[in-house]
């Protein structure tokens, strides 16, 4: 940080920063903090955020949110169960942090999709309707994005680390324009750190190129439009927006984690989950809308104990999947809630689907959409409600059952956006948002 | 009931309160609300009414009100699930379904035979009873009579006639101001000879709301330009044309070099518009350069052609990149595109043959028909790379669907799994379309079975091959008669469609748009230039080089682009349209610009035979070719999103290139050129002109006495990434 040269204007924001190269370091905050530029922004608007939690590779709901301690060792699995807030309601016991909070969230043990493919079951979740060959859907943050545009200089829909999510075979804006793509951090499937590398500046550009540089194209068209040469200017917004993206030392700003006192990056924990947690309450506040946070390696079909309690012995972070997501979920939901954000944010934590309740002779569990759990926390939902149940093995849902496309219906509704509306293809196709789902009344009634 | 109407009076419909607008005295109206309840007798004299004795027939009938009512529609009953338990036919296209369900489901709850009034039919479709759907018909309305009068009548299935076609009359209407109405009626020719008038139950819509206002059948201008209504009755559907034209009359002389721009000038008469003239030599030599070889040209070439005396330099130059090798290698490229050459998870060497076979024929005679002949009856191992069309799925539906998009230019996929909702296919057509494919065995090698297995849904039998005139064909390979049929002179289809893709490629948007949706409710822009191309490209074997010529030579290739906020005018290629470039011949021109030469060791076409997986190309827009991929329209493709334009901006493919040491811009500082030296040759080889004495100015100024060494390198390279992405670089204009 000691190469950052600041030089205010009267307002207080920083314009000639120099930014060293390959780091986003180095942008001189200035007087101004991020957030009050972008609060502004978001009073504005009356619909709520969204953080979208998604746990690639179906994560167990018997080893979460829907435990079976009373059953027989092998649907139990190896790991114990603990109270929670609710009296009656149990979760894993890698699950404390969250356990404490479930009197403050909703919980949906009834979730059922006939789809045990992560590709297919993926697409299901995310769209709210069931894939056909014929039509690609968009995903929930595309939709949002695109029938609630922000102005802003963040865009609307960021993906934390990046959007390969259920084998990356789905092209998140289905048949959406490609403006509503979600903005990836990287594009690397196994990153090390959350640097936003699209936004890495190479050798030898700064902030003032990269604007005389949209500037001289604007002219050049406007040269060759007195010259009858090329018809009409064309649209900029997508050229705008990326020069905003770049020089504006807020948004920029929001994307730098070292930003953050070391005390709430700890709470959080040091994981790559934990830190993109974090990032996302930053982006929120930044005025994004929609924020997809992707933790995949939840396709444990082996070694359960391993992989989801302990983790890796000799690994830089030997901690299984499930106590990282119990501490940057709980220290997110905290955070939100000490900061106000929480009731006009929804935080949504799903997967494709669970996993069979019968361990496998890999000691792992395999592909299970006939039953599992979605968790809800604020945005407006109930505090403290269980909806649905599954059977005593965690097999079939036994009450409250709901579809993918009623879970998708639910959450447009809850972030004010009609499911049933009609969205028009690009070849005149009518097509309704959410396929035949229904609102489930207990949680958007 | 008799619908018969005498043509040659204007209809008078008894008027009822609701839908229907029908100027009548209000004494005859109260007459009428008077008389609804006494319906039996009221009836017998009403010239359009139902009469008891009188039979309803179902299938012309009751069908007709269900689609007109909005019952069957896609959002409604039509649905895939139906709504509230009830379901109908997507539009109607099967009454067998459609009387089950009314008459039969629900333990024939649905009608009350004894009482139809309070037959549920009925009483959802007048709101009586909730109904989500509102209220369809009023219960002193037309269709509830029709309804009523039919479950009375036992609800049963005459039969009494079948639709044979529907004509629309006038065919088509030319408005001469926006202050006029105009009528039009829809005719249904019957099997029993009779011709009915049938406007009142035909489903009336407009394909562009803006342009028409619609009143019944009573249609009022808005816009000029030429405009379509869309007809649909039972199972028929028709366009009915209407023109206003944009001026009275076009000023300028219209210059014509052959029957393309005959066509077009008849076009542009008929709908008062001025063509622009042609574009200057610079100009026209870049595009032809772009369009035939795929490359900026030289600076030298474009001035040593502006300066040519020669009064066919134009048509010598078209003939030289004809036959010139990089004409091969771009139009391998748009074929490639056109057949999916690498899409939907083709290896390499499958790709790389595929598209090795398109070269070579590319090469030689670039036939269409050919191309079309070996790819539909290809065998064999993936060295024959013509099996390459065989290798993009596996699914018998889905390479018909494939067959008859890329050949025949239409699409049939909604057919898999109900009538095609706005053109002829019937479900159990494109069964037969997939009939041909259904013996394809795909282990290594490609063969052709007679055992097959495929079910046609529609007839519950094993799918038969069938061509859609009908004619069945069988024999060990049924796609050898298909390639046959397509690619005969008379077949309505490949001419067109293949003509119409070319054309779309050279002059940025096609005669009918999307170019693979060749449909009867697609309406074309101008029927002569469709016709006339289609002739051209027959009698010339449906080879690729002919055709070409004649598209670039004509006058209409050689106008000026122009900008006019009436966009609409477009479709009748008064001007020519810019349009982006393909993403190889971008990256060419990129590395041309910048490094001198290609910095790839073959270009893209040549050898990378799976350019979507070229991280440059797809950055620049390359079509991932696992679904279509559409010759880029004048609105260009859309960029890749934010991620595209970081990279485009900050990321290494274009920086790299710029500041590249032994690249043009850092090589000329080095030389010591001036900077009006550096700036002429960046335009003469970005642009093929020169810069005039504004834009000289403008940059040159910023070149200020003070300024460092490094300052001017980056500001050179900034001006150099401008133009990189300026409009009239990126374009073909």
């Amino acid at each position: 940080m000691s190469n950052r040269t600041r030089s205010t204007r009267c307002d207080g924001i920083t314009r000639r920063s120099f930014v060293r190269i390959g780091t986003l370091g180095g942008l001189g905050m200035g007087l101004l903090d991020f957030r009050t530029m972008a609060a502004a922004e978001t009073a504005r608007r009356n619909n709520k955020n969204c953080i979208l939690v998604w746990l690639d590779g179906g994560a167990s709901h018997l080893e979460t949110f829907d435990p079976k301690p009373l059953m027989p060792q092998e649907v139990r699995g190896p790991l114990n169960s603990i109270a929670t807030s609710i009296p009656g309601v149990r979760f894993g016991e890698c699950l404390p942090g969250l356990a404490k909070l479930m009197s403050q969230m909703t919980l949906l043990r009834g979730v059922t999709s006939p789809l045990g493919e992560h590709n297919l079951g993926a697409q299901y979740m995310l769209t709210g309707t069931k894939p056909v060959p014929a039509l690609e859907y968009p995903v929930m943050g595309c939709a949002v994005s695109h029938l609630n545009p922000v102005g802003g200089d963040l865009p609307a829909h960021v993906a934390i680390p990046n959007h390969a999510v259920g084998g990356a075979r789905i092209r998140p804006n289905g048949y959406l324009p490609s403006s509503c793509l979600p903005f990836e951090l990287t594009k690397s499937d196994k990153p090390k750190a959350l640097d936003a590398t699209a936004l890495q500046i190479t050798g030898g550009l700064d902030q003032v190129r990269v604007d005389r540089r949209a500037e001289y194209l604007k002219r050049l068209d406007q040269f060759s439009l007195s010259l009858d040469r090329t018809g009409a200017l064309p649209d900029y917004s997508g050229l705008d927006q990326a020069v905003r993206l770049i020089t504006s030392p807020s948004a920029r700003a929001a994307f730098d984690l070292e930003q953050e006192p070391g005390r709430i990056r700890n709470q959080y924990g040091q994981s790559l989950f934990g830190q993109s947690c974090l990032l996302a309450r930053r982006m929120i506040e930044g005025g994004v809308k929609f924020v997809t946070v992707n933790y995949p390696g939840w396709d444990t079909h082996d070694n359960l104990v391993v992989r989801l309690k302990d983790g890796y012995v000799g690994a830089l972070d030997p901690v299984g999947l499930i106590p990282n997501l119990d501490r940057g979920l709980s220290a997110l939901i905290a955070d939100l809630g000490e900061r106000g954000l929480l009731e006009e944010t929804l935080v949504v934590v799903m997967a494709e689907f669970g996993r069979t309740p019968r361990i496998n002779a890999l000691g792992g569990r395999d592909h299970w959409p006939r039953a599992f759990s979605v968790l809800f926390a604020g945005g407006g939902t109930p505090r403290g409600l269980v909806h649905g149940e599954s059977d005593e093995s965690g097999e079939s849902p036994k009450s409250g059952a709901v579809s993918p496309s009623d879970l998708a219906a639910t959450i447009y509704s809850l972030l004010g956006i009609d499911p049933n509306q009609e969205l028009v293809t690009p070849d005149g196709r009518p097509v309704r948002l959410v396929g035949d789902g229904s609102v489930i009344k207990q949680l958007a009634g | 009931m008799d619908n018969r109407i005498d043509p040659n009076t204007r209809s008078s419909n008894v008027p009822l309160p609701g839908k229907w607008r029908t100027p009548v005295p209000l004494l005859m109206l109260r007459l009428v609300q008077f008389c609804w309840l006494l319906v039996p007798f009221a009836m017998q004299n009403a010239p359009v009414s139902v009469r008891a004795d009188e039979p309803v027939d179902f299938d012309t009938q009751i069908m007709a009100v269900i689609s007109k009512n909005g019952c069957n529609a896609a959002s409604c009953h039509g649905s895939a699930g139906g709504r509230g338990g009830f379901q109908l036919s997507l539009f109607g296209s099967d009454p067998d379904l459609d009387y089950d369900q009314i008459v039969r489901e629900r333990q024939g709850r649905r009608i009350h035979l004894n009482d139809p009034e309070n037959s549920l039919v009925l009483q959802k479709a007048t709101d009586s009873i909730g109904h989500e759907g509102g209220l369809r018909f009023d219960s002193d309305s037309r269709e509830y009579r029709l309804v009523h009068e039919w479950i009375s009548q036992g609800a049963g299935r005459i039969r009494s006639r079948e639709l044979e076609r529907i004509e629309i009359d006038p065919p088509s209407i030319d408005f001469e101001n926006e202050a006029q109405m105009r009528e039009f009626r829809v005719l249904a020719n019957f099997s029993d000879g009779q011709k009915v008038d049938v406007s009142q139950d035909a489903v009336i819509s407009l394909l562009d709301e803006e342009s028409l206002f619609l009143d019944g059948t009573v249609i009022t201008v808005r816009r000029p330009g030429q405009h379509s209504v869309l007809v649909r009755y039972l199972d028929q559907v028709g366009l009915l044309q209407v023109t206003l034209p944009y001026a009275a009359e076009t000023s300028n002389d219209l210059s014509r070099r052959g029957f393309i721009d005959d066509a077009i000038n008849s076009g542009l008469n008929r709908l008062g518009i001025s063509p622009v003239s042609e574009a200057d030599d610079r100009t026209l030599y870049r595009r032809l350069s772009l369009d035939l070889l795929g490359e900026l040209p030289d600076a030298e070439v474009v001035q040593a052609f502006a300066e040519s005396k020669s009064p066919d330099k134009f048509e010598q130059a078209v003939d030289s990149m004809l036959a010139d090798a990089r004409f091969v290698e771009l139009w391998t490229w748009h074929l490639a595109e056109w057949l999916r050459v690498g899409g939907s998870g083709q290896d390499e060497k499958v790709a790389s043959n595929y598209q090795h076979w398109i070269r070579k024929i590319v090469r030689d005679d670039a036939s269409l028909a050919r191309l079309a002949t070996e790819s539909l009856t290809a065998t064999g191992s993936p060295e024959n790379g013509a099996t390459g069309f065989y290798r993009l799925t596996s699914d018998p539906g889905i390479q018909a669907e494939l067959a008859c998009n890329t050949w025949m230019g239409v699409r049939v996929g909604c057919a898999n799994c109900h009538n095609h909702p706005l053109d002829h296919w019937k479900r159990t057509e494109y069964f037969q379309f997939a009939g041909f494919f259904a013996g394809i065995r795909r282990s290594g090698e490609i063969r052709v079975s007679t055992e097959t297995t495929l079910v046609n849904p529609v007839t519950g039998k094993l799918a038969v091959a069938a061509l859609p005139d009908g004619e069945e064909v069988s024999g060990a390979d049924p796609r050898k008669p298909f390639a046959e049929w397509l690619t005969k002179n008379e077949n309505p289809y490949f001419a067109r469609s293949t003509a119409n893709r070319i054309w779309a490629i050279l002059m940025g948007r096609g005669v009918y748009e999307p170019v693979d949706d060749f449909r009867e409710t697609n309406p074309v822009s101008n029927q002569e230039l469709l016709d006339g191309l289609a002739n051209f490209h027959a009698v010339n074997n449906f080879q690729l080089r002919p055709l070409i010529r004649e598209i670039v030579v004509s006058s209409a290739w050689r106008r000026q682009t122009s900008i006019d906020p009436v966009t609409s005018k477009d479709r009748f290629f008064w001007r020519f349209m810019p349009r982006e470039l393909p993403a190889p011949v971008l990256l060419e021109a990129i590395d041309r610009v910048t490094l001198g030469e290609s910095k790839m060791e073959q270009t893209a076409w040549t050898a990378h035979s799976q350019p979507g997986q070229i991280v440059e190309l797809v950055l620049l827009g390359q079509c991932d070719r696992n679904a279509n991929c559409l010759p880029a329209s004048a609105t260009g493709s859309s960029q890749g999103g934010l991620a595209g334009n970081l990279e485009l901006m900050i990321g290494r493919v274009l920086n790299s290139r710029i500041s590249e040491r032994n690249g043009f811009l850092m090589k000329s500082i080095e030389e010591s050129s001036s900077d009006l030296e550096i700036l002429e040759q960046l335009y003469l080889i970005a642009y093929s002109r020169s810069p005039n004495q504004l834009e000289q100015k403008f940059w040159l100024e910023k070149f200020t006495d003070g300024l460092g060494d490094a300052s001017r390198e980056k500001l050179w390279q900034d001006i150099m990434w401008a133009i990189l992405n300026s409009r009239e670089f990126v374009t073909n204009h």
